[in-house]
């Protein structure tokens, strides 16, 4: 609650600050009112607090999702907030940013299915501009058209399942539902009709097969820091807000739309990792990767209880750092601005800079899943979830997806490494101390979780 | 508290090696390889002194959230494995000392690797096995891709699904076991589940373990790869595949795979024993049909893994004996042969057989090693070859005499096809001017040569230390034959 606060109030401070005259250090109050954020987090851990007439609940999981969210987000600005800051209207983006975060931590706090609607309004509607933010870019607009369109079109579909579930229960309250779905009342037809909405529109967001047709396009269109916000912030908020969604109303498995989102989730894996190893852009590419991401992630959503939410916590940490990792080095590779991007920029990158090439690597090899990088224990929490609840289709899935996500992971790396640079490009990517600081740190934090994956589960834990 | 060394400090040599002048790679690899052979010398002057040494052994909570705990050891049958590795670092390290450009890469990545392979042979725990067993994989990779051949990109692609495929099946196969026994991932509390699963459980569970192995040994029909592999990579790579990597699948035939599915593996003996020896033949015949040298000499190597693999599945005393000494030899003799071929390669710029010839008259030095590890390839009587390729037929004959005999016939072609290759490469016409090979690679070859003549003499010197421990190891299983 307390963060709801801060980042709105940053947010209303970063409209007024050109107004105001205290735009140079907006970005230094954005950075410190993430830290405080999280440092505000601890006073009420592990206390069950209601809030808004018992709409939103502040307890242990929306406390670890907004801790590590938080966590990611300064992650984010440590790694992007320069880039952002060098922008002329980067208090626009900052307060677009702390909206969108009002948002998400809405999101993962809700009880009550208004506010799951007014939290996913308030996460999107920045991110519609932001993904449009560079303006003179016509990709960029398209993919902010093309995500407005489908967003708007997932929030009206979300709108429709809120009000199908409200028609055959009576509340929006989802302790009550749960009461409801508990003692084994028989719901109406439409009770159904509003759940396999609600999920779609949770789907959109995740961008899981079937709904994950925008992905690309937006992630493509989209400057990179926005894509990697989205990737990785928007991709937790929303899985973690389906993954409330079903705690808090079937407390574990969902019985038939279960089967639903194993479809989805397995679907995903495959589909999702399949059309990314012939794409040939690296930014559409890892969007089709994070397709295949989001299926593993639902794998948590599916199994639900305790151990899918700290499965979830670990794979969304460790695929967020990775993200950031990969797309810092993009950032740094593709730097013709003609969005013909295709993996052959990474020719040679090992000759032209080794520590751009060996970031990258260490972030793709994570994603891919290899030992002792953090990306493989998070597949192997999710796994031995999906094991202990006997789901052996999402295994089956979840090992051949990551068999095909290796195939393209290794094609960046062979270009990378046993190809020569085309003749036309820079032979010397040059690097500041930050940059280097900045991939030295997060490529290091991935191995030292992998090494202790101790480590996330004592400082977050569901 | 020495095997914590062994791991730990080549992780640190593959860090240090980039740091320190360029000039001085080879002397500090050496000088480290050196260290890591005292390591080992003191391990087995321990375990010779007592078998259960504390210094033998270390274990640590690691994951506790699904008890996975840091938990290394070395046995009778790890020390063999782990001494065959100090043995070979240095001999691998030290090969064509100017022909690499970033040494210093190179040698991180080796030195990433050992550690990797210390693990996999020490590890008593499920997960910790399972991560150093992917962890060798990733420099492995860009050994062969960074400095390998013109076919590397596609080779070293196919190579890696390969064995990652393998891998995840593995991963899977252990979580379910991990998740049928007792929240721990010891390998003891592991064989338990196992044991206790019924026995459509455990085919699962045994086929998804066997496909990781019997792609890295490899065995028939998983051993696309090899050869491709094999003769793409650097000389440095093909020798820690064919010495080192291959023995890894072994192991875990033999530590992780057998006693893990007791039921499941005798319903399956026969055919696998019977699909080793087929892949014993299939790969003599390859290996005849080959006019390229690496190539023979890879379809060479996959004979005698399989018919290690073999007298592993036949699960008795001679035929488990008869492979650890094999693993251990057949390391040696093949790290000859491949440094035999680089050189010749290297010389003539040739790789082709039918093109070479007349080289004895040159290098007669060299034709003179050379020819001695072909015998000891071959398994002729008094070389390192004979004594664990006689128990492993021995073992074989035990199990079912025709099928001893069919796989016999792999050391006549093996003689067939070694000879032939020399005679082709070294007598008749001379073809080269080549000047004879240089002293460092004569000191090489001479080590290596020695070992063989070592260990053939005295084959009791490898036996005496791993025998006892095999003992306690086989009897609780000796049930399955």
């Amino acid at each position: 609650m307390l963060q709801l606060m801060i980042f709105g109030g940053i947010g209303l401070l970063a409209m007024v600050s050109e107004v105001l005259g205290f735009s140079r250090i907006m970005s230094l109050l954005f950075r410190l009112g993430t830290l405080v954020c999280i440092a505000s987090l601890f006073i009420n851990y592990g206390l069950d607090i209601t809030w808004f007439g018992n709409m939103m609940v502040e307890d242990r999981f929306s406390q670890a999702f907004i801790l590590t969210t938080c966590l990611m987000l300064a992650t984010w600005t440590f790694g992007f907030g320069r880039k952002i800051g060098e922008d002329e209207f980067r208090n626009d983006y900052i307060a677009l940013f702390s909206f969108s975060m009002v948002g998400g931590v809405m999101m993962l706090s809700y009880t009550n299915l208004v506010m799951l609607f007014l939290g996913l309004e308030i996460l999107s509607i920045p991110l519609y501009v932001l993904v449009g933010s560079s303006k003179r870019n016509l990709k960029s607009n398209e993919s902010a058209f093309k995500y407005f369109l489908m967003g708007a079109f997932a929030s009206g579909i979300m709108l429709f399942g809120i009000a199908f579930l409200y028609g055959a229960t009576g509340t929006f309250d989802l302790h009550q539902m749960s009461m409801q779905a508990q003692t084994g009342g028989s719901f109406p037809v439409f009770f159904h009709v509003g759940m396999v909405l609600l999920i779609f529109a949770f789907a959109f967001k995740m961008a899981v097969v079937p709904f994950h047709f925008w992905a690309p396009d937006v992630y493509e269109g989209a400057p990179n820091a926005m894509t990697v916000y989205m990737a990785a912030l928007v991709k937790t908020f929303a899985i973690a807000s389906a993954f409330r969604f079903f705690f808090l109303v079937f407390g574990g498995e969902a019985g038939i739309y279960s089967t639903l989102l194993i479809g989805m989730s397995a679907v995903s894996m495959l589909l999702g990792n399949i059309i990314g190893a012939v794409q040939d852009n690296p930014k559409r590419l890892l969007a089709y990767s994070g397709v295949g991401h989001a299926g593993f992630m639902l794998m948590a959503v599916i199994v639900n209880g305790q151990v899918g939410a700290n499965a979830l916590l670990y794979y969304s940490v460790v695929y967020s750092l990775s993200l950031f990792l990969a797309f810092f080095v993009l950032d740094k590779v593709l730097i013709h601005d003609d969005f013909y991007w295709s993996i052959g920029d990474f020719k040679g990158l090992g000759k032209r800079n080794p520590w751009l090439a060996m970031s990258m690597s260490v972030a793709l090899l994570s994603m891919a899943g290899i030992p002792p990088l953090g990306g493989f224990y998070a597949k192997l929490f999710m796994l031995k979830a999906a094991f202990t609840n006997g789901h052996y289709v999402l295994i089956w899935a979840g090992l051949i997806g990551s068999l095909v996500a290796m195939y393209y992971y290794l094609k960046f790396i062979i270009n990378m490494y046993s190809r020569n640079p085309d003749g036309d490009v820079d032979l010397n990517l040059t690097l500041n101390y930050w940059d280097k600081l900045v991939m030295g740190l997060i490529g290091s934090t991935l191995l030292i979780l992998g090494l202790f994956p101790d480590l996330v589960s004592a400082l977050i834990r569901f | 508290m020495l095997t914590n060394i062994l791991i730990l400090f080549p992780l640190i040599f593959a860090l240090l090696v980039r740091i320190v002048p360029k000039n001085l790679v080879w002397s500090f690899s050496l000088g480290a390889s050196f260290l890591q052979i005292i390591v080992t010398a003191l391990a087995i002057f321990n375990f010779m002194d007592s078998a259960s040494h504390p210094s033998l052994y270390s274990t640590f909570p690691w994951i506790q959230s699904i008890g996975a705990k840091w938990s290394v050891a070395i046995d009778g049958l790890s020390i063999v494995l782990v001494g065959l590795i100090s043995l070979l670092l240095p001999l691998v390290l030290v090969v064509r000392r100017n022909a690499i450009d970033e040494v210093h890469n190179l040698h991180s990545l080796i030195w990433w690797m050992a550690g990797a392979m210390y693990g996999v042979f020490m590890a008593k725990d499920g997960l910790l096995f399972y991560t150093f067993w992917e962890f060798s994989l990733i420099p492995i990779y860009f050994i062969c891709l960074k400095w390998g051949d013109r076919d590397k990109i596609k080779t070293t692609l196919k190579f890696f699904l390969y064995t990652l495929a393998g891998s995840l099946a593995m991963l899977a196969a252990l979580i379910y076991l991990y998740l049928n026994g007792s929240g721990s991932w010891d390998i003891q509390d592991l064989y338990q589940a196992g044991a206790s699963l019924d026995v459509t459980a455990q085919q699962w569970v045994f086929w998804g373990l066997f496909l990781a192995f019997a792609i890295k040994i490899p065995i028939i029909p998983f051993h696309n790869w090899q050869p491709d592999t094999y003769s793409s990579a650097p000389l440095q790579g093909t020798l820690l595949l064919s010495t080192l990597m291959g023995k890894m699948g072994l192991w875990g035939l033999l530590k992780w795979l057998v006693p893990m599915t007791p039921l499941a593996f005798t319903i399956n003996q026969n055919g696998l024993v019977i699909l080793c020896v087929v892949s014993v033949v299939y790969a003599s015949v390859m290996a005849l049909r080959q006019d390229e040298l690496k190539r023979l000499l890879a379809w060479s190597s996959m004979a005698h893994v399989s018919l290690m693999a073999a007298g592993i599945f036949v699960w008795n005393i001679s035929g488990i004996e008869g492979a650890m000494q094999q693993m251990f030899n057949h390391g040696i003799i093949t790290l000859g042969l491949f440094y035999c071929a680089a050189l010749i390669i290297n010389k003539t710029g040739e790789t082709k057989i039918s093109s070479l010839g007349g080289l004895r008259a040159q290098l007669p030095a060299f034709a003179g090693f050379f020819i001695w590890i072909i015998m000891a390839s071959i398994g002729l009587p008094l070389t390192s070859g004979f004594p664990g390729e006689f128990s492993l037929l021995n073992a074989l004959f035990q199990y079912q005499p025709l099928l001893a005999a069919i796989a016999g016939l792999s050391t006549i072609l093996g003689a067939v096809y070694m000879l032939r290759a020399y005679h082709h490469m070294m007598h008749g016409m001379s073809k080269y001017n080549v000047h004879d090979i240089h002293q460092n690679n004569k000191a090489l070859l001479a080590v290596g040569s020695l070992l063989i003549l070592i260990f053939g003499l005295g084959p009791t010197l490898l036996t005496i230390v791993f025998e006892s421990t095999l003992l306690d190891f086989f009897t609780p299983f000796s049930k399955l034959q």
